[in-house]
C-alpha cells in the first residue's frame, strides 16, 4: 500500500477523536505499525508524502510548533496562534485560558478566540471538572498512548 | 458533555460502548440511576472525573433508542441494560434453529438455554428472562411463536419456529 494511502487511512480513522490533528511522531508510529516492518528514513518519506498530499490541496499540512511537528488533516484555518497553543499543550496534552494568558501574555479575548476555534474544529475537548476550578482543554491528537 | 456536536457524538458512542462492556463483563443487567452516579462506571476516582447526572441520563436515553435498555419503572430510576439486544440474540437463536432443522417444530426454552444441543452456542446459559424477550422479539418479526407453559413462572415455556 502506498505511503500516501496509508497516511490518509490513519488520519481518517482517528479524525473524529482528534479533530484531524495528530503529532508527527504518532503518525510515524502508526505507519510503522501498519506496514509491519521498519522503514528506514521513514521520517523523510512521511514528510515527502504529506507534502504531496498538501500540494494536491487536500487539507493535509505539517505544522511546526517550536521543535514539535504536528500533522493536520482537515482543511481549516489554523493560525500561528493555534500552532502556539499546540506547542504549549504538547507536554501535558492540555491547556487552559489561564495558562495561555499567564505564560504567553495573551489577552483573555485572544486566548478564548483561539480555544473556541479549536473546540469548534473538534480538536479540543472541554473539561470542567478540574479541582482547580479552571476549565481545561484537552487535545486527543496530542495523546501518546497510541490508542 | 462536549459542546462541539461532532465531538459529542463521539463522546456518546464511546460512553455507550463502555456501559455495555461494563455490564457484559460484570454479568449484570440492572442499573439503578441513583446508585450509578457514584459507581466506578461513571465515577473515576483515579483521575477525579465523573460523568454528570445529565450526561448519565443522555447516555441511558441513547441506549434506550438503540434497544439496549428498558426502563423498569415509570420514574425511570431503574433499568435493564442488555449488552446484546433481544433482536440481536434472536438472529443467533433463529439461525441455530434453522440449522438444526427445527423450522416448523416446537421446543422448550429450557432446551435452548440449558440443553445439551446448544452448549457450543453463544446463547447457552443465557438468562431465561432474556431468552423470553428474544423469542418475543422473533415473534414480532414473524419468525417464531412464544408458547406459554403451565408453571406459574413460565419456566416450561416453549417456542415454535417458522420458516
Amino acid at each position: 500500500m502506498s505511503l500516501v494511502v496509508q497516511i490518509i487511512e490513519i488520519c481518517l480513522a482517528t479524525r473524529d477523536r482528534n479533530g484531524g490533528l495528530m503529532s508527527f511522531d504518532e503518525l510515524r508510529k502508526r505507519v510503522l505499525a501498519t506496514s509491519g516492518k521498519t522503514r528506514q528514513g521513514c521520517q523523510d518519506d512521511l514528510a515527502r508524502a504529506i507534502k504531496k498530499l498538501h500540494l494536491l490541496g487536500s487539507g493535509f499540512a505539517v505544522i511546526t510548533a517550536g521543535s514539535h511537528r504536528l500533522v493536520q488533516s482537515v482543511p481549516g484555518e489554523l493560525s500561528m496562534d493555534h500552532s502556539t497553543v499546540f506547542q504549549k499543550a504538547e507536554a501535558t496534552s492540555y491547556t487552559s485560558l489561564e495558562i495561555l494568558m499567564k505564560d504567553l501574555g495573551w489577552t483573555e479575548q485572544r486566548a478564548r478566540a483561539t480555544l473556541d476555534h479549536l473546540v469548534a474544529e473538534g480538536m479540543a475537548w472541554v473539561d470542567q471538572q478540574d479541582n482547580s476550578g479552571t476549565v481545561l482543554y484537552w487535545f486527543p491528537g496530542l495523546f501518546s498512548d497510541g490508542s | 458533555m462536549q459542546p462541539n456536536s461532532d465531538t459529542r457524538s463521539k463522546q456518546v458512542n464511546v460512553w455507550c460502548d463502555l456501559v455495555l462492556e461494563y455490564f457484559k463483563a460484570n454479568k449484570n443487567y440492572i442499573l439503578d440511576v441513583n446508585e450509578a452516579q457514584t459507581s466506578p462506571l461513571f465515577c473515576n476516582s483515579a483521575i477525579n472525573r465523573k460523568l454528570s447526572t445529565d450526561g448519565i441520563v443522555l447516555i441511558l436515553l441513547e441506549l434506550e433508542k438503540r434497544g439496549n435498555l428498558e426502563w423498569q419503572d415509570k420514574q425511570k430510576s431503574r433499568c435493564l441494560v442488555m449488552w446484546r439486544t433481544p433482536s440481536e440474540w434472536g438472529k443467533l437463536v433463529y439461525k441455530w434453529a434453522v440449522d438444526s432443522g427445527l423450522a416448523n417444530s416446537v421446543c422448550t426454552l429450557y432446551e435452548i438455554h440449558s440443553g445439551a444441543d446448544t452448549t457450543s452456542e453463544e446463547f447457552s446459559n443465557i438468562e431465561p428472562w432474556m431468552l423470553k424477550k428474544t423469542i418475543l422479539a422473533l415473534q414480532s418479526e414473524g419468525k417464531a411463536e412464544y408458547i406459554h407453559g403451565i408453571n406459574p413462572d413460565d419456566s416450561d415455556a416453549g417456542v415454535k419456529f417458522f420458516t
